[in-house]
């Protein structure tokens, strides 16, 4: 009976989803989608039994005092430190803070950038401000103010700043900054391009407005305030651990493919039989279209394309072709109750 | 059928659009708009025809495309009407498939089981008119899909092949199977691990326990347990998804009891590593350097990790036997491995192995299924040159 139950909940399975391929309506497709969703629930529990798995094999080393019961403490301390950064302390993560560092930057390059411009139109010489007319200094304002509202919005949206700080006096003292802009921007409309003290004096405004705008923003929340546990999954310690920890290991490992094709590369083309030969001088070809040597590379081109499209193809299609059998062979056996080592049995 | 322009307009025209429309003449609309269910679906979708516009490639010649809508409602006014599509001109028939989600909570929600109606309207480039109703259609699923025979009749003529061929060989006839250097080679190697006192190290992949390649890699790997368990040889098992851990770690228990050893497992002889690729190819290939195996037998579901692998035992100077269904990988275990399993190989590993006459029933039934392609192909060949037509009716080729 023990192996009955599970030899008919996969005959019957198996049937399903022989019968489903066939059958468009929407229940076939539904049950489809139920039995998939439950491979997924199946996994997820399976999960747990791998990391005990992986516990359970460390720790047995590190107390049994293995060689190399060294990596396994670090694989048990990578595990435990990864799960410790993923939970979730209250507060800020650390990829919000980013977000809002960053919206804090542009704003300031906004400020900066509308004030250095009036600066310009005043104190270059006539012939070199064509660019930097009285209207499009307006522009310039008018584009700094919109585009600091938007980035505002960003704070609004964050858990960055409490209600508090949205209704405190920097965020204020921003947004008149930019209503300022606005109003400065209309006074240029007005102004001669050649009227240098109008200009001047503009350009003065536009400068101390912009200051206490920067400094508004400077007294805004830094990221080195945020607490580096905070966040969950974007806390720092976890986005640090896995993206410049991580990352570049495996980047590494993908990376040694390159230098492992080279050796395998010189192993399988020592001409030491006729199929070894007939092997290299197929490589050579297909390296040879890549080579800048005119009529040579055409050729090889050419030839190239015929290796890969006839011989090449051919045999890939036999396999695939086996394969294919060897899948519908393997399946039926399985369903049938024929093939039994997924239970552990023959 | 209403051959003018009209004047009311669905909710995504423009007010541009009807001042523009006032201006300009409109084309013909277009004729004999019909609607029938979409055929082998799950009830999502509608077949729209119509004939083109008079104005379409002849008369004023100024349709530059059709929109298709959609209504539950036949009277309903044209403003309406849901835009279900466009079509590009230049045909004298058209066809579009009104397909829609199967949620009800999906934006694009197709209602089954009710009377839906279109009308296409002929759009020209400042003005358009629209064609009258369709018939009422209901979109209904179907409980076979018909383009789908084809596979059908083949999947049976496969069963009826295997059914045959197990009949066969329960009735005791000999069924030869061409030998398999790479299982062959195994006892050898697990001979030559026992000998040098080191580890053989099994490798299933990164297949989940649903990949064929990783169910055929589980026989033999209760073939390879049962032998290290007899001739007291370690074995590792590293693996790299959680359900096939526990697979596997059942085979290799299994394979210790049917050599009459079951003390001798050890828990941490099969074990998970990671599911991270490259992390998972760090441990084992760590686990190579150290260990240094003398035989490493890799038999499932690969990627780039091949090659890393292959190459590192080459490295240590094991023995390597491999096998895998993944054809962009078998170029790397032949240049790097003694021994390779190519594609079907690996499901016939275990049938090598076991030779039960069931199972070599199916090997042989895979055999003459072959054959049968074989011969279905040239028949294709012909047919293609000879009959085209009645070729692409046959396999739904279009």
């Amino acid at each position: 009976m023990r192996r009955q139950i599970p030899l008919l909940l996969v005959f019957v399975s198996g049937v399903f989803m022989v019968i489903q391929y066939f059958v468009p309506s929407a229940f076939a497709e539904r049950a489809y989608e139920f039995l998939i969703d439950w491979t997924i629930i199946i996994g997820i529990f399976a999960l747990a039994l791998g990391i005990w798995s992986l516990v359970r094999v460390s720790y047995n080393k590190i107390r049994t005092g293995h060689p190399d019961a060294m990596y396994s403490a670090i694989t048990l301390a990578g595990l435990g430190l990864m799960i410790f950064f993923g939970f979730e302390f209250p507060g800020v993560s650390y990829k919000e803070a980013m977000r809002v560092t960053q919206a804090k930057d542009y704003i300031q390059s906004e400020f900066s950038g509308a004030r250095d411009a009036a600066a310009r139109r005043v104190f270059l010489p006539e012939s070199e401000t064509l660019s930097l007319r009285p209207d499009s200094i307006k522009t310039i304002l008018t584009m700094a103010a919109d585009s600091v509202a938007h980035w505002v919005d960003i704070f609004k949206t964050s858990h960055w700043f409490s209600g508090a700080d949205l209704e405190g006096t920097n965020l204020a003292a921003i947004m008149t900054t930019t209503e300022q802009f606005k109003s400065i921007s209309s006074q240029y409309t007005s102004v001669s391009p050649s009227d240098s003290m109008a200009l001047a004096g503009l350009a003065g405004r536009v400068s101390e407005v912009s200051q206490q705008g920067i400094a508004a923003v400077d007294s805004l929340k830094n990221l080195s305030d945020v607490y580096p546990l905070t966040g969950g999954l974007e806390n720092y310690w976890f986005i640090h651990f896995f993206d410049d920890v991580m990352i570049p290991i495996q980047a590494t490992m993908f990376s040694l493919l390159a230098f492992f094709i080279a050796s395998a590369a010189y192993r399988a083309f020592r001409a030491r039989s006729l199929l070894s030969t007939v092997l290299l001088l197929a490589a050579f070809i297909v390296m040879a279209r890549l080579l800048p040597m005119g009529p040579v590379t055409i050729g090889a081109n050419k030839l190239t394309q015929w290796i890969l499209l006839v011989p090449n193809l051919a045999a890939k299609r036999a396999i695939v072709i086996g394969v294919g059998l060897g899948i519908v062979a393997t399946s039926l056996k399985v369903v049938l109750g024929i093939e039994r080592s997924y239970m552990g049995r023959d | 059928m209403l051959t003018a322009s009209v004047s009311a307009q669905p909710a995504n025209t423009s007010s541009a659009d009807t001042t523009a429309q006032m201006q300009a003449i409109p084309p013909a609309p277009p004729v004999n708009v019909s609607a029938k269910d979409r055929p082998n679906d799950n009830g999502t979708g509608i077949v729209v025809k119509w004939d083109a516009s008079p104005d379409d490639g002849a008369g004023r010649n100024n349709v530059v495309m059709y929109k298709v809508y959609r209504s539950l409602k036949p009277d309903a006014p044209f403003k309406d009407w849901v835009l279900r599509g466009q079509v590009p001109f230049g045909k004298r028939q058209y066809t579009y498939d009104d397909v829609g989600a199967r949620d009800k909570d999906s934006k694009d929600y197709f209602p089954k089981g009710v009377d839906v109606y279109y009308r296409v309207a002929a759009v020209a480039a400042d003005t358009f008119s629209v064609s009258g109703n369709s018939n009422a259609a209901v979109a209904s699923d179907e409980w076979y899909n018909t383009t789908r025979t084809t596979v059908l009749v083949f999947v049976l003529v496969f069963f009826g092949f295997t059914l045959y061929f197990i009949n066969v060989a329960k009735k005791g006839k000999t069924l030869y199977v061409r030998p398999l250097a790479g299982i062959e080679a195994v006892d050898e190697a697990i001979g030559r691990a026992t000998e040098m006192g080191k580890p053989i190290l099994y490798i299933l992949g990164l297949g989940s326990a649903s990949d064929i390649a990783t169910i055929a890699s589980f026989s033999v790997l209760g073939r390879v347990a049962k032998k290290v368990a007899e001739y007291q040889t370690p074995i590792l098992v590293p693996c790299y998804d959680p359900i096939v851990l526990t697979v596997a770690e059942e085979t290799v228990k299994t394979g210790y009891s049917d050599a009459g050893r079951p003390d001798d497992y050890k828990d941490d002889s099969v074990y998970f590593v990671t599911q991270s690729q490259f992390a998972y190819v760090a441990a084992v290939n760590g686990t190579m350097l150290r260990e240094r195996p003398a035989t490493n037998i890799y038999l499932g579901k690969f990627y780039a990790e091949s090659l890393l692998l292959a190459e590192t035992g080459a490295v240590t100077g094991s023995i390597q036997i491999s096998g895998t269904d993944e054809i962009a990988q078998l170029p790397f275990f032949v240049v790097a491995c003694d021994y390779t399993l190519i594609g079907e190989e690996l499901y016939a590993a275990s049938v090598y192995l076991n030779r039960e006459p069931i199972l070599m029933g199916t090997l042989k039934a895979q055999d003459y299924y072959k054959a049968f392609v074989i011969g279905v192909i040239a028949l294709g060949l012909i047919g293609r040159m000879f009959a085209p037509d009645l070729l692409q009716a046959i396999f739904n080729i279009h």
